[in-house]
Protein backbone atom coordinates (compact mmCIF):
# COMPACT_ATOMS: atom_id res chain seq x y z
CA UNK A 1 0.00 0.00 0.00
CA UNK A 2 2.55 2.43 1.10
CA UNK A 3 4.28 1.66 -2.50
CA UNK A 4 1.02 2.74 -4.53
CA UNK A 5 1.27 6.20 -2.23
CA UNK A 6 5.00 6.51 -3.13
CA UNK A 7 3.89 6.00 -6.55
CA UNK A 8 0.98 8.50 -6.23
CA UNK A 9 3.16 11.38 -4.86
CA UNK A 10 5.64 10.72 -7.36
CA UNK A 11 3.15 11.44 -10.32
CA UNK A 12 1.82 14.52 -8.14
CA UNK A 13 5.02 16.25 -8.00
CA UNK A 14 5.67 15.62 -11.68
CA UNK A 15 2.51 17.55 -12.40
CA UNK A 16 2.98 20.51 -9.85
CA UNK A 17 4.54 21.90 -12.75
CA UNK A 18 0.92 22.08 -14.57
CA UNK A 19 -0.43 23.36 -11.24
CA UNK A 20 -0.14 27.55 -12.85
CA UNK A 21 -2.10 25.96 -16.36
CA UNK A 22 -4.62 24.20 -14.04
CA UNK A 23 -5.99 27.77 -12.38
CA UNK A 24 -5.79 29.31 -15.45
CA UNK A 25 -7.76 26.96 -17.13
CA UNK A 26 -10.28 26.90 -14.33
CA UNK A 27 -10.39 30.73 -14.22
CA UNK A 28 -10.71 31.09 -17.98
CA UNK A 29 -13.91 28.15 -17.86
CA UNK A 30 -15.64 30.28 -14.71
CA UNK A 31 -15.19 33.06 -16.67
CA UNK A 32 -16.52 31.93 -19.68
CA UNK A 33 -19.75 30.51 -17.76
CA UNK A 34 -20.50 33.60 -16.12
CA UNK A 35 -20.22 36.29 -19.05
CA UNK A 36 -22.69 34.07 -21.07
CA UNK A 37 -26.69 34.99 -21.29
CA UNK A 38 -27.52 32.15 -17.89
CA UNK A 39 -29.36 29.38 -20.13
CA UNK A 40 -29.47 26.12 -18.89
CA UNK A 41 -26.63 24.37 -20.44
CA UNK A 42 -24.17 26.78 -19.16
CA UNK A 43 -23.56 24.57 -16.09
CA UNK A 44 -23.60 21.47 -17.95
CA UNK A 45 -20.60 22.87 -19.89
CA UNK A 46 -18.78 23.85 -16.79
CA UNK A 47 -18.89 20.17 -15.29
CA UNK A 48 -17.99 18.71 -18.61
CA UNK A 49 -14.53 20.99 -18.81
CA UNK A 50 -13.65 20.43 -15.48
CA UNK A 51 -13.91 16.57 -15.65
CA UNK A 52 -12.50 16.45 -19.01
CA UNK A 53 -9.62 19.01 -18.02
CA UNK A 54 -8.50 17.35 -14.92
CA UNK A 55 -8.80 13.86 -16.48
CA UNK A 56 -6.70 14.70 -19.11
CA UNK A 57 -4.19 16.48 -17.10
CA UNK A 58 -3.63 13.97 -14.47
CA UNK A 59 -2.83 11.90 -17.95
CA UNK A 60 0.38 13.81 -18.39
CA UNK A 61 1.84 11.64 -15.64
CA UNK A 62 2.66 8.53 -18.40
CA UNK A 63 4.14 11.24 -20.27
CA UNK A 64 6.46 12.03 -17.80
CA UNK A 65 7.34 8.81 -17.32
CA UNK A 66 7.96 8.24 -20.73
CA UNK A 67 10.05 11.01 -21.21
CA UNK A 68 12.34 10.20 -18.29
CA UNK A 69 11.80 6.38 -18.97
CA UNK A 70 11.15 5.98 -15.65
CA UNK A 71 9.18 2.65 -15.95
CA UNK A 72 11.81 0.61 -15.47
CA UNK A 73 13.54 2.37 -12.74
CA UNK A 74 10.60 2.70 -11.04
CA UNK A 75 10.24 -1.31 -11.18
CA UNK A 76 13.64 -1.25 -9.49
CA UNK A 77 11.31 -0.03 -6.28
CA UNK A 78 9.96 -2.48 -3.78
CA UNK A 79 7.02 -2.40 -5.77
CA UNK A 80 5.38 -4.72 -8.51
CA UNK A 81 3.48 -4.13 -12.19
CA UNK A 82 0.39 -4.51 -10.54
CA UNK A 83 1.07 -1.28 -8.12
CA UNK A 84 2.15 0.64 -10.94
CA UNK A 85 -1.07 0.44 -13.17
CA UNK A 86 -3.17 0.69 -10.00
CA UNK A 87 -1.69 3.90 -8.91
CA UNK A 88 -2.10 4.95 -12.28
CA UNK A 89 -5.67 4.09 -12.25
CA UNK A 90 -6.10 5.54 -8.87
CA UNK A 91 -4.50 9.13 -10.05
CA UNK A 92 -7.12 9.42 -12.98
CA UNK A 93 -9.85 8.30 -11.20
CA UNK A 94 -9.63 10.56 -8.32
CA UNK A 95 -8.56 13.50 -10.84
CA UNK A 96 -11.81 13.26 -12.62
CA UNK A 97 -14.03 12.98 -9.52
CA UNK A 98 -12.01 16.07 -8.18
CA UNK A 99 -12.64 18.00 -11.36
CA UNK A 100 -16.19 17.34 -11.57
CA UNK A 101 -17.06 17.98 -8.04
CA UNK A 102 -14.92 21.26 -8.60
CA UNK A 103 -17.40 22.01 -11.97
CA UNK A 104 -20.44 21.37 -10.02
CA UNK A 105 -19.32 23.42 -7.30
CA UNK A 106 -19.05 26.12 -9.97
CA UNK A 107 -22.15 25.13 -11.32
CA UNK A 108 -24.33 25.71 -8.45
CA UNK A 109 -22.65 29.01 -7.53
CA UNK A 110 -23.43 30.17 -10.79
CA UNK A 111 -26.96 29.13 -10.39
CA UNK A 112 -27.43 30.59 -6.96
CA UNK A 113 -25.89 34.13 -8.62
CA UNK A 114 -28.53 34.18 -11.41
CA UNK A 115 -31.21 33.80 -7.85
CA UNK A 116 -32.01 30.32 -8.86
CA UNK A 117 -32.22 27.23 -6.91
CA UNK A 118 -30.12 24.61 -8.01
CA UNK A 119 -31.80 21.40 -9.14
CA UNK A 120 -29.36 18.98 -6.86
CA UNK A 121 -30.78 16.07 -8.68
CA UNK A 122 -30.24 17.21 -11.99
CA UNK A 123 -26.36 18.08 -11.13
CA UNK A 124 -26.28 15.13 -9.67
CA UNK A 125 -27.31 13.22 -12.95
CA UNK A 126 -24.69 15.29 -15.12
CA UNK A 127 -22.05 15.15 -12.90
CA UNK A 128 -22.33 10.97 -12.77
CA UNK A 129 -23.16 10.79 -16.25
CA UNK A 130 -19.77 13.36 -16.91
CA UNK A 131 -17.81 10.46 -14.88
CA UNK A 132 -19.37 7.56 -17.32
CA UNK A 133 -18.71 9.67 -20.31
CA UNK A 134 -15.18 10.15 -18.95
CA UNK A 135 -14.17 6.83 -17.96
CA UNK A 136 -14.94 5.54 -21.12
CA UNK A 137 -12.65 7.69 -23.11
CA UNK A 138 -10.16 7.14 -20.03
CA UNK A 139 -10.31 3.51 -20.28
CA UNK A 140 -9.48 3.24 -24.05
CA UNK A 141 -6.46 5.99 -23.53
CA UNK A 142 -4.97 4.51 -20.71
CA UNK A 143 -5.46 0.97 -22.67
CA UNK A 144 -4.13 2.43 -25.91
CA UNK A 145 -1.16 4.37 -23.82
CA UNK A 146 0.17 0.53 -22.16
CA UNK A 147 0.12 -1.01 -25.50
CA UNK A 148 1.26 1.59 -27.54
CA UNK A 149 2.88 4.23 -25.58
CA UNK A 150 2.29 7.95 -24.70
CA UNK A 151 2.29 9.46 -28.25
CA UNK A 152 0.69 6.67 -30.33
CA UNK A 153 -1.78 6.80 -27.38
CA UNK A 154 -2.58 10.72 -27.67
CA UNK A 155 -3.16 9.87 -31.61
CA UNK A 156 -5.75 7.17 -31.27
CA UNK A 157 -7.51 8.68 -28.87
CA UNK A 158 -7.92 12.20 -30.95
CA UNK A 159 -9.05 9.83 -33.76
CA UNK A 160 -11.86 8.00 -31.79
CA UNK A 161 -12.47 11.73 -30.63
CA UNK A 162 -12.97 12.60 -34.36
CA UNK A 163 -15.06 8.99 -34.88
CA UNK A 164 -17.32 10.06 -32.04
CA UNK A 165 -17.44 13.86 -33.35
CA UNK A 166 -18.37 12.66 -36.97
CA UNK A 167 -21.00 9.76 -35.47
CA UNK A 168 -22.58 13.02 -33.51
CA UNK A 169 -22.68 14.93 -36.03
CA UNK A 170 -24.33 12.49 -38.33
CA UNK A 171 -26.93 12.03 -36.53
CA UNK A 172 -27.91 15.54 -35.82
CA UNK A 173 -28.20 16.17 -39.70
CA UNK A 174 -29.91 12.93 -39.62
CA UNK A 175 -32.55 13.68 -37.11
CA UNK A 176 -33.05 16.84 -38.54
CA UNK A 177 -33.52 16.05 -41.90
CA UNK A 178 -36.20 13.79 -40.33
CA UNK A 179 -37.51 16.78 -38.75
CA UNK A 180 -37.09 15.49 -35.05
CA UNK A 181 -36.91 17.75 -32.89
CA UNK A 182 -33.53 16.97 -30.09
CA UNK A 183 -33.27 16.80 -26.95
CA UNK A 184 -31.64 20.09 -26.02
CA UNK A 185 -33.47 20.64 -22.73
CA UNK A 186 -32.77 17.21 -21.16
CA UNK A 187 -35.53 16.81 -18.36
CA UNK A 188 -35.29 14.39 -16.10
CA UNK A 189 -39.04 13.49 -15.14
CA UNK A 190 -38.99 9.79 -15.06
CA UNK A 191 -38.64 7.46 -11.99
CA UNK A 192 -35.33 6.52 -12.67
CA UNK A 193 -33.53 9.69 -12.03
CA UNK A 194 -33.12 9.43 -8.30
CA UNK A 195 -31.31 6.26 -9.08
CA UNK A 196 -29.22 7.40 -12.32
CA UNK A 197 -26.37 8.75 -10.59
CA UNK A 198 -26.25 5.22 -8.95
CA UNK A 199 -26.09 3.34 -12.02
CA UNK A 200 -23.69 6.03 -13.97
CA UNK A 201 -21.62 5.37 -10.81
CA UNK A 202 -21.86 1.85 -10.87
CA UNK A 203 -21.34 1.76 -14.94
CA UNK A 204 -18.36 3.84 -14.61
CA UNK A 205 -16.44 1.84 -11.97
CA UNK A 206 -17.25 -1.29 -13.99
CA UNK A 207 -15.41 0.02 -16.80
CA UNK A 208 -12.64 1.09 -15.34
CA UNK A 209 -11.93 -1.83 -13.42
CA UNK A 210 -12.37 -3.91 -17.05
CA UNK A 211 -9.98 -1.56 -18.40
CA UNK A 212 -7.82 -1.82 -15.59
CA UNK A 213 -7.54 -5.53 -16.11
CA UNK A 214 -6.37 -4.89 -19.57
CA UNK A 215 -4.17 -2.38 -18.40
CA UNK A 216 -2.91 -4.99 -16.30
CA UNK A 217 -2.45 -7.62 -18.87
CA UNK A 218 -0.58 -5.74 -21.34
CA UNK A 219 1.76 -4.21 -18.80
CA UNK A 220 2.82 -7.56 -17.23
CA UNK A 221 3.61 -9.12 -20.79
CA UNK A 222 5.66 -5.56 -21.67
CA UNK A 223 9.17 -5.73 -22.37
CA UNK A 224 10.57 -2.39 -20.65
CA UNK B 1 31.45 -18.16 0.71
CA UNK B 2 27.67 -17.70 0.65
CA UNK B 3 26.15 -16.13 -2.45
CA UNK B 4 24.03 -13.31 -2.23
CA UNK B 5 23.13 -13.91 -6.03
CA UNK B 6 22.82 -16.79 -7.77
CA UNK B 7 21.82 -17.17 -11.39
CA UNK B 8 20.52 -20.35 -13.19
CA UNK B 9 20.79 -21.37 -16.49
CA UNK B 10 18.80 -18.19 -17.44
CA UNK B 11 17.57 -18.02 -20.54
CA UNK B 12 15.68 -14.77 -22.58
CA UNK B 13 15.11 -14.98 -26.43
CA UNK B 14 14.63 -11.64 -28.37
CA UNK B 15 14.19 -11.58 -32.12
CA UNK B 16 17.68 -11.03 -32.48
CA UNK B 17 19.64 -11.49 -29.26
CA UNK B 18 19.37 -14.62 -26.60
CA UNK B 19 20.59 -14.45 -23.29
CA UNK B 20 22.09 -17.75 -23.89
CA UNK B 21 22.33 -19.92 -20.25
CA UNK B 22 23.54 -17.65 -17.82
CA UNK B 23 24.97 -19.16 -14.36
CA UNK B 24 26.40 -16.58 -12.00
CA UNK B 25 27.30 -16.59 -8.48
CA UNK B 26 27.97 -13.40 -6.41
CA UNK B 27 29.25 -14.18 -2.79
CA UNK B 28 28.66 -12.02 -0.11
CA UNK B 29 30.80 -9.44 0.57
CA UNK B 30 32.49 -8.99 -2.84
CA UNK B 31 32.64 -6.30 -6.13
CA UNK B 32 31.88 -8.24 -9.20
CA UNK B 33 32.75 -6.37 -12.24
CA UNK B 34 30.32 -7.02 -15.36
CA UNK B 35 32.06 -6.34 -18.51
CA UNK B 36 30.74 -7.25 -22.26
CA UNK B 37 30.35 -4.75 -25.49
CA UNK B 38 27.29 -2.87 -25.77
CA UNK B 39 24.29 -5.03 -26.34
CA UNK B 40 26.33 -8.20 -25.12
CA UNK B 41 23.69 -8.81 -22.57
CA UNK B 42 24.82 -7.16 -19.56
CA UNK B 43 21.89 -4.58 -18.82
CA UNK B 44 19.02 -8.01 -19.64
CA UNK B 45 20.79 -9.92 -17.06
CA UNK B 46 20.80 -6.92 -14.62
CA UNK B 47 17.09 -6.06 -15.50
CA UNK B 48 16.03 -9.88 -15.28
CA UNK B 49 17.45 -10.21 -11.85
CA UNK B 50 15.38 -6.82 -10.70
CA UNK B 51 12.41 -8.99 -12.69
CA UNK B 52 11.92 -5.84 -15.22
CA UNK B 53 12.30 -7.93 -18.18
CA UNK B 54 10.72 -11.43 -18.15
CA UNK B 55 12.90 -14.57 -17.84
CA UNK B 56 11.93 -17.68 -20.16
CA UNK B 57 13.67 -20.24 -18.08
CA UNK B 58 16.08 -20.57 -15.55
CA UNK B 59 16.40 -19.47 -11.85
CA UNK B 60 17.41 -16.40 -10.04
CA UNK B 61 17.61 -16.45 -6.26
CA UNK B 62 18.75 -12.56 -4.39
CA UNK B 63 19.50 -13.40 -0.58
CA UNK B 64 18.71 -16.97 -1.42
CA UNK B 65 14.84 -16.11 -1.88
CA UNK B 66 13.27 -16.35 -5.88
CA UNK B 67 13.53 -13.01 -7.77
CA UNK B 68 10.07 -13.10 -8.65
CA UNK B 69 7.95 -15.20 -6.06
CA UNK B 70 9.38 -12.69 -3.06
CA UNK B 71 9.82 -9.32 -5.68
CA UNK B 72 8.90 -7.00 -2.60
CA UNK B 73 11.04 -8.50 -0.24
CA UNK B 74 13.84 -8.61 -2.28
CA UNK B 75 14.05 -5.15 -3.62
CA UNK B 76 14.24 -3.40 -0.04
CA UNK B 77 17.27 -4.62 0.40
CA UNK B 78 18.74 -3.77 -3.29
CA UNK B 79 19.57 -0.77 -4.46
CA UNK B 80 19.92 -0.22 -8.18
CA UNK B 81 21.71 2.29 -10.34
CA UNK B 82 19.98 2.53 -14.10
CA UNK B 83 22.05 4.14 -17.02
CA UNK B 84 18.97 4.25 -19.12
CA UNK B 85 16.32 5.35 -16.39
CA UNK B 86 15.41 6.88 -13.26
CA UNK B 87 12.81 9.93 -11.97
CA UNK B 88 11.80 12.18 -13.84
CA UNK B 89 13.87 15.27 -13.96
CA UNK B 90 11.29 18.03 -13.36
CA UNK B 91 11.82 16.46 -9.28
CA UNK B 92 13.89 18.08 -6.89
CA UNK B 93 16.26 16.15 -4.35
CA UNK B 94 13.42 17.19 -1.98
CA UNK B 95 10.77 15.53 -4.30
CA UNK B 96 12.58 12.57 -4.13
CA UNK B 97 13.17 11.99 -0.42
CA UNK B 98 9.34 12.87 -0.13
CA UNK B 99 8.79 9.88 -2.64
CA UNK B 100 11.50 7.20 -1.56
CA UNK B 101 10.43 7.12 1.89
CA UNK B 102 6.93 5.45 1.08
CA UNK B 103 8.79 2.74 -0.83
CA UNK B 104 11.78 1.86 1.18
CA UNK B 105 10.84 0.98 5.01
CA UNK B 106 14.34 1.72 5.58
CA UNK B 107 14.80 4.92 4.14
CA UNK B 108 17.57 6.89 5.81
CA UNK B 109 16.64 10.41 5.62
CA UNK B 110 18.94 11.98 7.11
CA UNK B 111 22.17 9.90 5.13
CA UNK B 112 20.59 11.02 2.22
CA UNK B 113 20.53 14.41 3.16
CA UNK B 114 24.22 14.12 4.01
CA UNK B 115 25.38 12.58 1.10
CA UNK B 116 23.58 15.23 -1.07
CA UNK B 117 25.66 18.07 0.97
CA UNK B 118 28.47 16.37 1.00
CA UNK B 119 27.98 16.54 -2.94
CA UNK B 120 26.99 19.36 -3.09
CA UNK B 121 23.27 18.95 -4.94
CA UNK B 122 20.86 22.07 -4.52
CA UNK B 123 17.91 20.39 -3.12
CA UNK B 124 15.42 22.55 -4.17
CA UNK B 125 16.62 22.62 -7.63
CA UNK B 126 14.80 20.10 -10.67
CA UNK B 127 17.63 17.67 -11.68
CA UNK B 128 16.95 18.76 -15.10
CA UNK B 129 18.63 21.75 -14.24
CA UNK B 130 21.83 19.62 -12.90
CA UNK B 131 25.04 18.69 -14.64
CA UNK B 132 25.54 14.98 -16.39
CA UNK B 133 27.88 14.46 -13.18
CA UNK B 134 25.34 15.54 -10.85
CA UNK B 135 22.55 13.59 -12.22
CA UNK B 136 24.41 10.53 -11.61
CA UNK B 137 25.56 11.64 -7.77
CA UNK B 138 21.65 11.86 -7.52
CA UNK B 139 21.41 8.35 -8.53
CA UNK B 140 24.08 6.79 -6.58
CA UNK B 141 23.00 8.86 -3.50
CA UNK B 142 19.20 7.14 -3.73
CA UNK B 143 20.64 3.83 -4.35
CA UNK B 144 22.15 4.26 -0.95
CA UNK B 145 20.06 6.01 1.05
CA UNK B 146 18.08 2.56 2.23
CA UNK B 147 20.89 1.27 3.25
CA UNK B 148 20.40 -1.65 1.14
CA UNK B 149 22.76 -5.20 1.31
CA UNK B 150 23.11 -5.24 -2.75
CA UNK B 151 24.01 -2.75 -5.01
CA UNK B 152 23.13 -3.11 -9.08
CA UNK B 153 24.74 -0.96 -11.15
CA UNK B 154 24.81 -0.20 -14.54
CA UNK B 155 27.46 2.23 -15.75
CA UNK B 156 27.26 4.05 -12.49
CA UNK B 157 30.53 6.12 -13.64
CA UNK B 158 30.09 6.70 -16.73
CA UNK B 159 29.78 10.88 -17.94
CA UNK B 160 31.71 11.12 -14.54
CA UNK B 161 35.14 13.61 -14.15
CA UNK B 162 38.09 11.36 -12.52
CA UNK B 163 37.46 13.53 -9.34
CA UNK B 164 33.92 12.75 -9.13
CA UNK B 165 34.67 8.77 -10.54
CA UNK B 166 37.01 8.26 -7.43
CA UNK B 167 34.92 9.99 -4.89
CA UNK B 168 31.87 7.31 -6.05
CA UNK B 169 34.66 4.44 -6.02
CA UNK B 170 35.37 5.19 -2.77
CA UNK B 171 31.55 5.34 -1.85
CA UNK B 172 31.47 1.69 -3.08
CA UNK B 173 34.62 0.64 -1.16
CA UNK B 174 33.08 2.00 2.03
CA UNK B 175 29.58 0.45 1.45
CA UNK B 176 31.79 -3.65 0.56
CA UNK B 177 33.46 -2.65 4.51
CA UNK B 178 30.31 -4.64 6.07
CA UNK B 179 30.69 -8.63 4.54
CA UNK B 180 27.04 -9.06 3.89
CA UNK B 181 27.44 -6.44 1.28
CA UNK B 182 27.84 -6.99 -2.40
CA UNK B 183 27.95 -5.21 -5.55
CA UNK B 184 27.21 -6.07 -9.20
CA UNK B 185 28.42 -3.54 -11.60
CA UNK B 186 28.47 -2.97 -15.29
CA UNK B 187 31.47 -0.49 -16.51
CA UNK B 188 33.28 0.11 -19.74
CA UNK B 189 35.88 1.79 -17.65
CA UNK B 190 37.63 -0.78 -17.18
CA UNK B 191 39.91 1.00 -15.01
CA UNK B 192 37.24 1.49 -12.45
CA UNK B 193 37.05 -2.22 -12.13
CA UNK B 194 40.12 -2.97 -11.82
CA UNK B 195 40.28 -0.59 -8.81
CA UNK B 196 37.50 -2.03 -7.19
CA UNK B 197 36.17 -5.58 -8.12
CA UNK B 198 36.94 -9.11 -6.67
CA UNK B 199 35.45 -10.68 -9.78
CA UNK B 200 35.58 -10.26 -13.24
CA UNK B 201 32.79 -11.48 -15.61
CA UNK B 202 32.52 -11.11 -19.49
CA UNK B 203 29.42 -11.62 -20.93
CA UNK B 204 29.47 -11.93 -24.96
CA UNK B 205 26.52 -12.61 -27.54
CA UNK B 206 24.44 -13.31 -24.69
CA UNK B 207 26.42 -15.75 -23.18
CA UNK B 208 29.34 -15.63 -20.21
CA UNK B 209 32.76 -16.35 -21.36
CA UNK B 210 34.67 -16.18 -18.14
CA UNK B 211 33.87 -15.21 -14.74
CA UNK B 212 37.03 -15.26 -12.51
CA UNK B 213 38.58 -13.53 -9.20
CA UNK B 214 39.92 -10.35 -10.85
CA UNK B 215 43.54 -10.93 -8.60
CA UNK B 216 44.10 -14.55 -11.23
CA UNK B 217 43.21 -12.92 -13.96
CA UNK B 218 46.06 -10.14 -13.62
CA UNK B 219 48.22 -12.06 -12.21
CA UNK B 220 48.29 -15.30 -13.59
CA UNK B 221 46.85 -14.54 -17.08
CA UNK B 222 49.67 -13.16 -19.56
CA UNK B 223 49.65 -11.03 -22.45
CA UNK B 224 51.90 -12.57 -24.77
CA UNK B 225 53.79 -10.27 -28.06
CA UNK B 226 55.68 -12.19 -30.11
CA UNK B 227 56.52 -12.50 -33.77
CA UNK B 228 55.23 -14.39 -36.77
CA UNK B 229 58.21 -16.67 -36.48
CA UNK B 230 57.93 -17.71 -32.51
CA UNK B 231 53.86 -17.97 -32.94
CA UNK B 232 54.14 -20.40 -35.35
CA UNK B 233 55.87 -22.53 -32.42
CA UNK B 234 53.31 -21.88 -29.92
CA UNK B 235 50.90 -24.76 -29.44
CA UNK B 236 47.41 -23.64 -29.86
CA UNK B 237 46.64 -25.71 -26.25
CA UNK B 238 48.83 -22.86 -24.43
CA UNK B 239 47.15 -19.93 -25.15
CA UNK B 240 43.13 -18.53 -25.01
CA UNK B 241 42.76 -16.33 -28.22
CA UNK B 242 45.24 -14.68 -30.19
CA UNK B 243 44.89 -11.16 -32.07
CA UNK B 244 47.34 -10.57 -34.99
CA UNK B 245 48.40 -6.98 -35.53
CA UNK B 246 50.69 -5.46 -38.36
CA UNK B 247 53.96 -6.91 -37.04
CA UNK B 248 53.14 -8.91 -34.71
CA UNK B 249 50.53 -11.63 -32.57
CA UNK B 250 49.11 -10.51 -29.37
CA UNK B 251 48.39 -13.89 -27.22
CA UNK B 252 46.25 -14.35 -24.01
CA UNK B 253 47.83 -17.02 -21.84
CA UNK B 254 45.78 -18.66 -18.74
CA UNK B 255 48.86 -18.91 -16.78
CA UNK B 256 51.98 -17.09 -17.90
CA UNK B 257 54.51 -18.57 -15.95
CA UNK B 258 53.88 -22.00 -16.69
CA UNK B 259 54.41 -20.23 -20.73
CA UNK B 260 57.69 -18.42 -19.72
CA UNK B 261 58.96 -21.92 -18.71
CA UNK B 262 57.95 -23.89 -22.08
CA UNK B 263 58.80 -20.64 -24.33
CA UNK B 264 61.47 -18.86 -24.41
CA UNK B 265 59.37 -15.44 -25.32
CA UNK B 266 61.04 -12.31 -23.63
CA UNK B 267 57.34 -9.87 -24.13
CA UNK B 268 55.07 -11.55 -21.53
CA UNK B 269 53.09 -8.31 -19.99
CA UNK B 270 50.64 -7.82 -17.18
CA UNK B 271 46.92 -8.08 -19.34
CA UNK B 272 44.79 -5.23 -18.40
CA UNK B 273 40.58 -6.07 -18.26
CA UNK B 274 40.65 -4.26 -21.85
CA UNK B 275 43.37 -6.49 -23.18
CA UNK B 276 41.66 -9.62 -21.87
CA UNK B 277 37.72 -8.53 -22.92
CA UNK B 278 39.17 -7.56 -26.72
CA UNK B 279 40.77 -10.75 -26.98
CA UNK B 280 37.72 -12.64 -25.61
CA UNK B 281 35.99 -10.96 -28.28
CA UNK B 282 37.50 -9.99 -31.28
CA UNK B 283 40.60 -12.86 -30.81
CA UNK B 284 40.59 -16.24 -32.69
CA UNK B 285 40.97 -19.63 -31.12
Amino acid sequence: MNAIKGLLIKDLLQLKSYKRMIIIYMIIFTFFAVSQPHTTGIEITIIIWFAFGFGMFSTAAFSYDEISKSDSYVLTLPTTKKETVISKYILIIASTTIGTILGMAISLIITAIYGQFPDIINLLVVGTGTILVMSFVQSIHICCIYKYGVTKGRILILIMAAIAALLIAATVFTVKNLNMELPYDVSFSNILINFLPIIFIAASSMIYYISYKISYKIYIKKEI
Amino acid sequence: MENILEIKNLTKEYDRFKLNNINLNLPKGTIMGFIGENGAGKTTTMKTVLNIVNRDSGSIKVFGKDNIKEEELIKEDIGTVLNDSFLSEYLTPKDINKIMKNFYRTWDEKLYFKYIEHFKLPENKMSKEFSSGMKIKLKIIVALAHHPKLLILDEPTSGLDPIARNEILDLFQEFIQNEEHSILVSSHITSDLEHIADYITLINNGEIVLSKLKDELIEQYGLVKCTEQEFNQIDSNDYIKYRKNRNEYDLLTENKYKFKKKYNIQVIDKPGLDDIMTLYIKGEN
